[in-house]
């Protein structure tokens, strides 16, 4: 059943900048849906479309079974959660969650109670007679979401809550919101530029670019088959590596100083750097130009031949240690996962691919 | 970068005291002088210290009429203080309306409404003073608290810094109020107002003071006695006698006319500093 | 940003009453000012006459005008260097001190709320012929004191009174901006080798050039509207308008002689001197908003 429900939703500034253009998207009941995509893509002002906080220009926004394009925001069945969790300084934690219900004129037990309620599932019970100022990023974070709950809507809405908190936390408060999301059964629209966070969280994932949703589906479909390159940079990190393929006069294509077979059509080859591994026979050939350990991993950053750009290979440290690969000498890596093909739109094409080296194709 | 020069800190310490009582002294002797009687001030030099009739002074500017004027100094003190606080409350609560409706919403012609009221920033009432005195009888308003008040209000300082201060309220507030269901009257009810306490306590002190020590507007609006102000009652007592002037009287009212302004600015240091330095910049 | 943008008529409802007073008691006089320095009215104030540029012609060529604006110029520059110089002096004291720093604050500033009105009053007071401190202690160096028939002793006793009074509020702007210069500035050029006065020299004075360039116009503005009050409590513009300012002059041909023309001639006249200060008041805040 789906609780909100975008049809050709687009956003059109005066002065003619186009920032969402015909989007179709379905948030099924009970679903955390995360979008994701670099800044100015328009994943903030499609959230703030779906507040009421910016007029909608064109085409139709559902949330449960009214049309709400001309609703107050008030009136949309929906709670947010903004990036400064916007609390209000000069009221204290308890009026901060009551304010909605006070101005709805529910009875004051009521009131109570469903502050009480939302305080103790994200334990701030501790906290209600206190204010904004007084509490710690992370219990601030906490009232912002209490003051969400207490609103019992059909939607919520995340605005990048996370990116004022400092790293352990936002892990912390990342399972927190995953808890949260199950036990209410809550349908969820949440905006984040932090693609490890979107991976987390998502049921599903939706990746913006220009306004447009580039692609949308499981966090591992996404992963395991990216729709396009950009997609592609953006989901898994560190990046997936993208080789441009060049065609020989012969009609060969190379990538790399590598034979590439099996696809008429690639531009660039994209190989994760999760799928290499060391391998002293191994058909990729460089120099090592850095190596970041990470603990039990390290990035292995290589130079290859007829390449500008550097190859990212994520190695188990040991394995580096035993085969004695230290910066500037060389380094063979093999393949060991699926190859990425996109043709010259940077789509994706889903041919099977060898990549071979040169010198086997004449002894072929 | 200050360093710790015993001399050099009692040098600074004499030259602040110094100047305390360089600034203090005309108050002071206004003080002493007003408790002596009109007979200890004929001759010689005005007194440093009190003498024994400060209460009869006093007693008899509150309690008695003033000659020439016909009315007691308790008269012209509510008159000054029903004008600074028409002024202070009624610039405060016209321009916190104007400077809501310029920030929080858009509608036709906001900029040029903005740069009309923006306009009368600089030019006080005294450079239209004709003109205004003619547009006031013209309204019947001459001798009224009303007609004392209003163009002394027609000015956009008060809008101008409300508009600033409205600025720097966090934009995401607003919003998260409009999503909880707060239209713009409870907006400004439950988050404008508590929010902007601080600078309106600024503003109110120094729209005050500006309201209690005006002078040229209120002496030809307050044309009868009953609405006369304690500013402007000083010259009747000074300079209405061809005799010597009953200076008792003189600076008994002067230090009743400056001892509110200056209650005010003592007890609202804090917020004056700030008033002042927001208003002007 | 977002607004209301649903509410058509909440913001003209909010703006009637400052619209409603700012256009009668404010653009309509001035309209009325601009209008009336075109026309001359007869000697019974019944009707008026259009005579173009004729009333202007009039205040230019009075000596009185001339005279009233020397004494405006030479009242303000008075005032700034007096005002400006003892304040600047107070705040750089004010700000070294560590204890009683807040003390030394109100009762330097307290002055401010003083009417200039009782400031004249004071003064006078000071001056007195005949109980005045000041007069007996000048007599003791054999100066006699009479501001009632000396212009320059008149001009000096309203500058004075003007000076003690508007002291206050250029000591304010200047401790604030004092205490708005970072301390690592003043560390680093110590670090440099920068003595104290040099230092103060190098570095407070030109990052307090904007704050005094605000006080001179302030100052200006001051003298220009405020001192009315004073004048009219002390000197009464005399002796041989020795004190007759702008303003001052102003009053007397509008609500004492009733020539509106003049009046309003010189009303224009005064907009467009305040208009120009003001002017190049924003001008140079521009210029200096790096700092």
């Amino acid at each position: 059943m789906a609780t909100l429900t975008c049809r050709q939703l687009s956003k059109t500034y005066p002065g003619g900048h186009r920032a969402v253009e015909a989007l179709d998207l379905t948030l099924e009941a009970g679903e955390l849906m995360v979008i994701v995509g670099p800044s100015g893509c328009g994943k903030s002002t499609l959230l703030r479309m779906v507040a009421g906080l910016e007029a909608i220009s064109g085409g139709q926004l559902i949330i449960g079974e009214t049309v709400a394009n001309a609703l107050e925001p008030a009136e949309r069945g929906i709670a947010m959660v903004f990036q400064n969790y916007a609390l209000y300084p000069h009221m204290s934690v308890f009026d901060n969650m009551a304010y909605a219900l006070k101005l709805q004129r529910r009875p004051r037990a009521e009131i109570e109670r469903r502050v009480h309620e939302a305080a103790t599932l994200l334990g701030i019970d501790a906290l209600l007679e206190r204010r904004p100022r007084q509490l710690s990023g992370g219990q601030r974070q906490r009232v912002a979401m209490g003051r969400a709950i207490v609103r019992e809507p059909t939607v919520f809405l995340f605005d990048e809550p996370l990116s004022n908190l400092d790293a352990a936390l936002r892990v912390q408060m990342r399972l927190e919101i995953r808890r949260l999301q199950q036990r209410l059964g809550a349908s969820m629209l949440y905006v984040t530029h932090d693609q490890v966070e979107a991976m987390t969280l998502a049921d599903r994932l939706v990746v913006m670019r220009d306004g447009r949703i580039e692609q949308i589906g499981t966090p591992m479909a996404l992963f395991e088959k990216p729709i396009s390159c950009f997609v592609a940079r953006f989901i898994g990190s560190p990046a997936m590596n993208l080789i441009p393929v060049k065609r020989a006069r012969d009609g060969a294509h190379l990538c790399a100083g590598l034979q590439l077979s099996g696809d008429p059509g690639a531009a660039t080859l994209g190989l994760r750097p999760e799928h290499l591994r060391l391998d002293p026979q191994g058909e990729l050939a460089g120099t090592v130009e850095m190596i970041e350990p990470l603990g039990v991993d390290a990035l292995v950053h290589c130079r290859l031949p007829e390449h500008h750009e550097p190859l990212t290979a994520r190695l188990p440290v040991t394995a580096l240690a035993a085969s004695g690969i230290r910066q500037q000498g060389a380094i063979r890596l093999a393949v060991d996962g699926p190859l990425h093909l996109f043709d010259d739109q940077d789509r994706r094409l889903e041919h099977a691919a060898r990549l071979t080296p040169l010198s086997s194709l004449f002894a072929v | 970068m200050r360093y710790h020069r015993p001399h050099l800190d009692r040098l600074t310490h004499l030259l602040l005291l110094l100047g305390v009582i360089v600034f203090g002294l005309p108050l002071w002797l206004a003080l002493t002088a007003s408790t002596h009687s009109a007979g200890d001030l004929q001759s010689g030099i005005a007194p440093l210290w009190f003498g024994s009739e400060g209460l009869a002074n006093y007693w008899q500017l509150l309690s008695q009429p003033i000659a020439g004027l016909g009315v007691s100094a308790l008269r012209l003190l509510g008159n000054s203080l029903v004008m600074a606080l028409g002024i202070a409350i009624g610039k405060i609560a016209i321009s916190l309306l104007a400077a809501y409706a310029i920030v929080f919403f858009r509608f036709p012609c906001r900029t040029l409404c903005f740069w009309l009221i923006f306009i009368t920033l600089m030019l006080p009432v005294e450079v239209r003073i004709v003109p205004t005195y003619g547009v006031v009888a013209r309204f019947g308003l001459i001798d009224t608290y009303a007609g004392m008040i209003l163009p002394l209000i027609a000015s956009a300082t008060a809008t101008f810094l409300l508009r600033q201060s409205f600025m720097s309220l966090p934009q995401e507030l607003f919003e998260a109020a409009r999503l909880d269901g707060a239209g713009p009257l409870r907006f400004l009810k439950d988050f404008v107002l508590p929010l902007s306490k601080t600078n309106l306590a600024a503003l109110f002190v120094i729209m005050f003071i500006y309201g209690w020590n005006q002078y040229l507007w209120p002496l030809l609006a307050a044309n009868s006695p009953e609405h006369a102000t304690a500013v402007i009652s000083l010259k009747n007592l000074v300079q209405s006698t061809d005799t010597l002037p009953p200076w008792q009287l003189a600076t008994a009212m002067a230090v009743m006319t400056v001892l509110p302004p200056v209650a005010v600015i003592i007890a609202m240091q804090r917020f004056f500093v700030r008033g002042l330095t927001d208003t002007e910049k | 940003m977002t607004t209301f943008e649903r509410h058509r008529f909440t913001p003209w409802l909010l703006l009637a009453p400052q619209l409603a007073i700012v256009a009668v008691f404010f653009f309509w006089p001035a309209a009325e000012s601009l209008r009336q320095a075109f026309y001359v009215q007869d000697a019974f104030g019944l009707g008026e006459r259009f005579v173009g540029l004729a009333n202007f012609q009039r205040v230019m060529a009075s000596a009185e005008y001339w005279q009233a604006m020397g004494v405006t110029a030479l009242f303000s520059v008075l005032v700034a260097v007096g005002a400006m110089g003892l304040a600047l002096l107070l705040a750089v004291l004010a700000d070294r001190v560590m204890h009683g720093a807040r003390l030394y604050r109100i009762l330097l500033t307290w002055p401010y709320a003083i009417a200039p009105a009782v400031a004249g009053l004071l003064w006078m007071f000071m001056f007195d012929p005949v109980l005045g401190v000041l007069t007996h202690a000048l007599a003791g160096f054999g100066i006699h004191w009479d501001a009632q028939l000396n212009p320059g002793q008149a001009l000096l006793l309203v500058v004075i009174a003007s000076i003690w009074q508007q002291m206050s509020y250029n000591f304010v702007f200047f401790l604030a901006g004092l205490q708005m210069i970072p301390a690592s500035l003043l560390e680093a050029a110590a670090i440099d080798g920068a003595s104290p006065f040099r230092r103060f020299v190098g570095i407070t004075l030109p990052l307090l050039s904007p704050t005094a360039f605000f006080l001179l116009v302030m100052n200006s503005v001051y003298v220009l509207f405020e001192t009315f009050a004073t004048i009219d409590n002390t000197t009464l513009g005399g002796p041989g308008g020795a004190t007759r300012t702008l303003v001052y002059k102003l009053y007397e041909d509008g609500f004492v002689a009733r020539d509106l023309g003049s009046s309003s001639a010189q009303s224009v006249l005064l907009m467009v001197l305040v208009g120009a200060l003001t002017f190049v008041q924003f001008r140079y805040l521009e210029r200096r908003v790096q700092y």
